[in-house]
């Protein structure tokens, strides 16, 4: 063997060090890490003592709580606190916020957010995010603009807490801007603002970025406002099929007949979303008036468009029973076979449509 | 036999033993890597994590609702409180479809009693042909829940039939004997919440939950199981799952999502025609598939795995059951890279055919036979009388250590990261498992191997299902 031994032997005892390096590594960090956790529960379980004493104790138990919690109060506990701000009265908050801003905690992670290091920038975005301040605020808006998406997701959250005016503004005008994940956040931070953000996201729809106009779209037809409906039918003829789509999509759930009326030519529309959104749309209406138009959507040439016909017919109900009972006769197998499952989810005893009646 | 023989012999035995040995050397230095990666990648999403806000997702409206698809044939004793709690799981909008793959036993009279399932006429679209469907039933309890009834056709062609009967844009393929946490289904969408354009499948990681104590359906306390065979596979899944995979999937070169638990874009599955039922692992074939389709047509995507989306599933504790599974996985292996072989070293596949192939052609497939050949010529060596005890000595403890090496740094990456096993007399089995599986439980795993590639050569067919045996697990009372 050409490889001298002493080699080999030292490649062993090479490989034996770091067996041994990374099984005290492994049990070091068991350790440490144990008594890190119950350190940190012990410092939760105090604050968490602290917040509950101050919403119920005297004014001058109070007092002596909250020099406590100024006591505690630092970079390390600041985050659970700030966390915490959300669950306490309005006076309680702003009594702890003020901590924050004495002990020049807000500075500092004014400061954090523009570090070099990734999850120093998350960490203050997140704390700032808690603390309704207008300085926290703007440090925010600046960090919509992080380059990196993890950043800007924590700021964007961190700002839809807020839910203050200017902040929704700053939000509105991000939306459809960045990654999904962002603006499905704000989205859903409109959706529970409800009613009062409608103002602002009817504005919106006349945004020139479609992308923004079809988070609105969407976000209207969750929040279901009728003040909304008017701004939907007029996209019902958006340029972007994606708008279309999700207006006809929103109309459903604001649910108004006269509006489903301007939907069922959408059932003709060029992209085959749109259509079979439309369909869906009509369904949940219950439009009678667009029986005939679903009735033929079972013969369009896209499968979801078929499927969504199929489901719109049967929640039509009884007044489209006449149809699909003709269409049972129909030569196109998918339209027979739907119109034999829409009959049956409405109670209607319809014969076997053959040994492989399910497929489509 | 001549002199000059002798030399020859003696000399094809050195240059054999060199290739031998550079090729481990190879190996250890490519696994050191991947670990490495691992700890780098793991590190990053545990942060990231941190930072999510799940319990916006878990409430969203806009969260991409997913169709859970869960084959099954004879899964009786498991398979109502798998369908239990997967219909618990934390998510706001998804559908579960389970496909009776004509089940023997009465896997089916079981799910309609405790779903009150009631037949149905459903149009559905092929986008995949598949066999007949015998009927369709849906829930009158849980509006969600699909069961499919279907002659045994095998597991692909279930799967195939759950993804065309799916209502959702993302499925997710999942086992009947697998437990999930409640927030899997959150954890492991997010990658393509965050890149829907880019992420084709997520694979999410697997550990074993012999020995672990259980109630509701839900992993209270993670044990080692006490079982040395199942306790021994602990240790290879946290290397398999935490440590390589994870590294592979760093550098997008990642050919197997384990299919307990892994979701794909439905459109990408349909437009390479689903899973195919001509290999034994219908989950690796389709990823290879997957990467191949997609470098082909030049689209940026990732395959991605995630440690924290975590599923356990019940392991072998039989040498036979072991064997059988082994046997179809390393089968199953080989049938998908033999299958793709245009892959190999093909630039046209970027570092998929330049890294990805050859890791797993070289080190996966051909592992086991290498390895089998350098425990072969130890006898030959002695016969001929030109075996050195020491240098034998000396490389064995090489293996041992280095072995023993991987496995503790992926216990050290699970200490770091999940800590489950929060016992420290758990901490201290899987130190020593993780050396004493290089004595008996290696040699017994790579037999079967070597058995998978005989077999493979026999053009042997069979799928290799284990049997069930009586799960180790602990009730919690």
């Amino acid at each position: 063997m050409a490889i001298p031994l002493n080699i080999l032997y030292w490649v062993f005892i090479g490989l034996v060090f770091l067996v041994i390096l990374s099984a005290l590594a492994a049990g070091l960090n068991r350790a440490f890490t144990g008594s890190r956790r119950k350190r940190e529960e012990a410092s939760k379980t105090r604050c968490r003592e602290l917040l509950i004493m101050l919403g119920r104790e005297s004014a001058e138990a109070r007092e002596r709580v909250l020099i406590e919690i100024e006591e505690t109060l630092g970079p390390a506990t600041a985050e659970y606190i700030a966390v915490s701000l959300s669950r306490l009265e309005v006076r309680q908050r702003a009594e702890l916020t003020g901590l924050f801003q004495r002990k020049g905690l807000v500075r500092y992670f004014v400061r954090q957010l523009k570090s070099q290091r990734k999850w120093r920038r998350a960490r203050a975005a997140k704390v700032l995010g808690e603390l309704n301040l207008p300085v926290a605020s703007a440090a925010l808006y600046r960090a919509l603009d992080d380059p990196d998406p993890d950043i800007r997701s924590v700021a964007a959250r961190g700002l839809s807490k807020l839910r203050h005016p200017r902040a929704q503004a700053a939000l509105i005008e991000i939306l459809g801007r960045h990654e999904e994940l962002i603006s499905s956040r704000i989205a859903a931070m409109f959706i529970d603002v409800g009613a009062a953000s409608v103002p602002l996201l009817v504005k919106n729809m006349r945004n020139t970025n479609w992308r923004a106009r079809f988070w609105t779209a969407e976000i209207l037809g969750q929040v279901a406002d009728r003040r909304a409906e008017g701004v939907l039918v007029s996209a019902l003829n958006d340029s972007s099929a994606d708008v279309r789509a999700a207006a006809a999509k929103a109309l459903g759930k604001i649910g108004t007949k006269s509006a489903g009326l301007q939907v069922i030519p959408l059932l003709r529309d060029t992209e085959w979303f749109v259509r079979s959104h439309a369909a869906w749309t009509l369904g949940q209406l219950k439009m009678v008036e667009a029986v005939g138009e679903l009735v033929r959507s079972l013969y369009d040439r896209a499968w979801w468009v078929r499927k969504s016909s199929l489901e719109a017919l049967a929640n039509v109900g009884d007044a489209a029973i006449p149809a699909l009972v003709a269409t049972l006769q129909a030569e196109d197998r998918f339209a027979r076979e739907s119109a034999a499952e829409a009959l049956q989810r409405l109670g209607v005893e319809v014969p076997s449509a053959g040994p492989e009646g399910s497929r489509g | 036999m001549t002199y000059f023989h002798l030399m020859a012999l003696e000399q094809a035995l050195y240059i054999a033993s060199l290739i031998i040995l550079g090729y481990f050397a190879a190996l250890q230095v490519v696994l050191l890597i991947l670990t490495l990666l691992s700890f780098l990648d793991m590190r990053r999403r545990l942060r990231q994590n941190y930072y999510t806000d799940f319990e916006c997702l878990a409430r969203s409206h806009f969260t991409m609702p997913v169709s859970v698809i869960i084959p099954a044939h004879n899964e009786a004793p498991v398979l109502v409180q798998c369908v239990n709690s997967v219909l618990s799981l934390d998510y706001p909008e998804f559908e579960v479809i389970v496909v009776n793959d004509g089940s023997t036993d009465d896997t089916l009279e079981l799910l309609k009693g405790a779903f009150r399932l009631v037949e149905r006429r459903v149009v559905y679209r092929t986008s995949i042909p598949t066999g007949e469907t015998r009927a369709i039933y849906k829930s009158l309890t849980r509006p969600n829940l699909t069961v499919v009834d279907k002659a045994h056709t095998g597991k692909s062609d279930a799967l195939n039939i759950g993804i065309n009967l799916s209502r959702y844009h993302l499925f997710c393929s999942i086992d009947a004997d697998s437990i999930f946490q409640s927030n899997a289904l959150l954890r492991i969408v997010r990658p393509i919440l965050e890149k829907p354009e880019e992420v084709v499948a997520v694979g999410g990681q697997v550990r074993v939950a012999n020995g672990c104590v259980i109630e509701d359906g839900r992993v209270i306390t993670p044990r080692i199981p006490r079982k040395l065979i199942a306790a021994f596979q602990v240790i290879e899944y946290l290397r398999a799952f935490v440590a390589s995979r994870l590294g592979l999937s760093r550098v997008n070169n990642l050919l197997i999502l384990s299919g307990v638990f892994a979701l794909f874009k439905k459109d990408i599955v349909i437009e390479v025609g689903g899973y195919k039922p001509y290999t034994v692992t219908e989950d690796m074939e389709l990823v290879v598939r997957l990467h191949r389709h997609l470098r082909r047509k030049r689209e940026p995507y990732r395959v991605v795995f995630l440690p924290d989306p975590i599923c356990w599933t019940e392991v072998p504790v039989s040498i036979g059951n072991l064997s059988r599974q082994r046997n179809r996985w390393h089968r199953g292996l080989i049938q998908c890279l033999t299958r793709n072989m245009g892959m190999l070293l093909n630039p046209r596949y970027g570092s998929v055919g330049m890294m990805g192939t050859p890791y797993y052609f070289l080190f996966e497939m051909l592992g086991p036979l290498v390895e089998f050949v350098g425990y072969l010529l130890i006898p030959l060596a002695y016969f001929l009388g030109i075996l050195s005890v020491t240098y034998l000595i000396t490389f064995l403890l090489l293996a041992v250590a280095a072995g023993t090496l991987l496995s503790t740094l992926a216990v050290l990456l699970e200490e770091a990261s999940f800590g489950l096993y929060r016992d420290w007399g758990d901490f201290a089995r899987l130190m020593s498992l993780a050396m004493f599986e290089n004595f008996g439980y290696r040699q017994l795993t790579l037999l079967f191997r070597v058995k998978a590639t005989l077999d493979f050569l026999l053009r042997k067919k069979d799928w290799g299902k284990t049997r069930r045996e009586n799960a180790e697990y602990v009730p919690n009372h």
